[in-house]
């Protein structure tokens, strides 16, 4: 009788700290533990698409390395000076990063992939941007929902899908476990990124980008909080600890980003395991 | 022997001036000779728990809240926070931000619950939430100076300079915990009435800062719909839980909309009477 149990792998906002996906991989691949499907949002959709694809670590390590680079910031220095002075009208389609860079980027990768290609099903989560709700993506170009995944607003545009402009995933659910529940997860293994605070305040940015991290925490932390209680499966956290700030465009720390994922995985293994060897719960 | 009598607390969560529905919860409540034995109070629900729980009249609460809402609390720029953020480098910018004159929204609340006045004074129990603005805790206020708290936790980030509290830099509490039921449960309430409020989403975009304000809003809606589900979950037969539904924002110096803001809050409260009552009922038993 086959009671396989059905893993979720959840890979959260954090961008280039997502790099750390690679290493929780890993870890899965040599340890023979099978995913049923994968869920990402912002940064964590790019790596869970990879893993889908069943794409190799290492090259997945080089595609990192070629993402996280600073042009994808082209113009943002000029837009901001100009919707300063009034010169650059803003409308809901606004942002501050010519994105033609980030798209060249994702196209790249990403360009000629659906969703239906992937040897594993994929959900990608995006926010609306009107309505505040979580939007879940599954079907069609990948291209597309990876761009509104990772639409961070004021910063990058955002990107239409079905008529409903989409941002980054992360403003309704920076790790969206409630997404894994709902395509019936038994094991779900959840990797999840807490934004660091600041020391100092060095402009206007900085208090946002705090306030920012503060609202995202306490976010995480009650979801969950929230699924402890409810404990509709069995949920491992993987959160990676960094003893340094990692900041966007570090890509010499890639491979010490994947190291921490492999060793937060790692912590979790026996758990998992033992989770993974036990029968299912039966029902009814 | 007596029945026991269930300690109720009210909880006002964080909204601007929509908090004014807190009124209008209080006047359905006391109708109903249900009183309060704590309140708990956040952001601008702090102003109205603190109304509250110093015993003033409807009357008084809304003489309070002119003296706290003026003009100058709303319109008064703070120009040493405006020039920091435009020249940062060469004046130096530190977390001393706010781009409003904050002596208004200081000296108002003091002005309404008097500057000396402390938690000891108030006649039902209070406790007031913050935000630590460099660890993101949440904070409880329960002792020393009544209005230093309910400035902390009205601390709207960007708009009001953070206030120093032992030692710790606080904000706006609706960033930590927009709906803290928790610190009533922590206190000991067998029953519980929450008023929270969801942020109505804007739909113009015509700045950086439009795009800054929306995600502030998704965001603490998501938080206050976590805590939500949590309580629901966790404590659901204690929790009475009222959101008082408004269309579009009221902005925060509509001061006019405050007798629609109240009477939204009545009308809400009068759908949740019946299960009030009942929760409260099967709390004596």
């Amino acid at each position: 009788m086959n009671m396989k149990k059905s893993v979720v792998l959840v890979i959260g906002s954090g961008g280039i700290k997502c790099a750390a996906a690679i290493g929780l991989w890993r870890v899965l691949q040599e340890e023979d533990i099978a995913v049923n499907s994968l869920v990402g949002c912002s940064g964590g959709s790019m790596y869970a698409a990879l893993i889908a694809n069943h794409t190799d670590a290492k090259v997945m390590e080089e595609l990192s390395r070629n993402v996280w680079t600073s042009d994808v910031m082209h113009g943002y220095t000029e837009n901001l000076k100009a919707s300063k002075d009034g010169s650059l009208r803003f409308n809901e389609r606004s942002g501050l990063v010519d994105d033609s860079v980030i798209n060249k980027k994702l196209q790249d990768v990403y360009g000629e992939w659906n969703f239906s290609d992937l040897k594993i099903p994929l959900m990608v989560v995006a926010t609306d941007l009107l309505t505040g709700e979580k939007v879940t993506l599954s079907e069609g170009s990948l291209f597309h929902a990876l761009r509104a995944s990772l639409a961070i607003p004021i910063i990058f545009p955002p990107w239409e899908v079905d008529g409903r402009l989409l941002i980054d995933g992360a403003a309704s659910d920076p790790l969206p476990i409630d997404v894994a529940i709902q395509n019936g997860a038994d094991v779900i293994i959840a990797m999840g990124f807490p934004l660091d605070y600041r020391a100092r305040f060095r402009s206007m940015t900085a208090v946002q980008e705090q306030l920012n991290s503060i609202y995202m925490n306490n976010i995480l932390t009650s979801t969950y909080a929230f699924y402890n209680l409810a404990h509709h499966a069995e949920i491992f956290p993987i959160i990676p600890e960094f003893d340094t700030t990692i900041s966007m465009f570090d890509i010499e720390k890639i491979p010490e980003v994947i190291e921490r994922g492999e060793r937060a995985a790692r912590k979790q293994l026996p758990y998992i395991k033992k989770m993974l060897q036990s029968p299912p719960a039966r029902f009814g | 022997m007596d029945k026991m009598k269930p300690r109720i607390a009210l909880v006002i969560g964080c909204g601007g001036l929509k908090c004014a529905a807190a009124i209008g919860v209080l006047q359905v409540l006391e109708a109903e000779a249900l009183f309060p034995d704590m309140v708990v109070g956040c952001s601008g629900g702090a102003i109205f728990g603190a109304a509250i729980a110093m015993g003033f009249s409807s009357d008084r609460m809304i003489e309070a809240l002119a003296q706290i809402w003026t003009r100058d609390t709303m319109q008064k720029l703070d120009f040493p926070s405006l020039a920091k953020i435009a020249l940062p480098k060469q004046i130096g910018f530190d977390d001393q931000i706010g781009i409003l004159d904050d002596r208004g929204l200081t000296n108002g609340i003091a002005k309404a619950f008097g500057a000396k006045t402390t938690f000891a004074d108030t006649v039902i129990p209070f406790h007031c939430l913050a935000t630590d603005f460099h660890s993101g805790e949440q904070v409880i206020l329960s002792e020393g100076n009544l209005t230093r708290a309910v400035r902390a936790s009205a601390g709207i980030p960007i708009l009001f300079k953070p206030v120093e509290c032992d030692g710790r830099l606080l904000i706006d509490g609706g960033l930590s915990d927009p709906l803290p039921v928790d610190v009533a449960i922590r206190e000991g309430a067998d029953a519980i009435i929450a008023v929270g409020f969801e942020t109505p989403l804007s739909h113009s975009f015509s700045s950086p800062m439009n795009f800054a304000s929306q995600m502030f809003n998704i965001l603490v809606n998501q938080l206050f719909y976590r805590k939500f589900a949590f309580f629901n979950l966790a404590y659901h037969s204690e929790i009475v839980i009222i959101t008082p539904q408004f269309e579009s924002d009221i902005p925060l110096n509509d001061v006019n909309s405050i007798p629609f803001v109240i009477e939204q809050g009545r009308k809400e409260t009068l759908k949740h009477l019946a299960h009030l009552r009942q929760v409260i009922a099967s709390k004596q038993d």
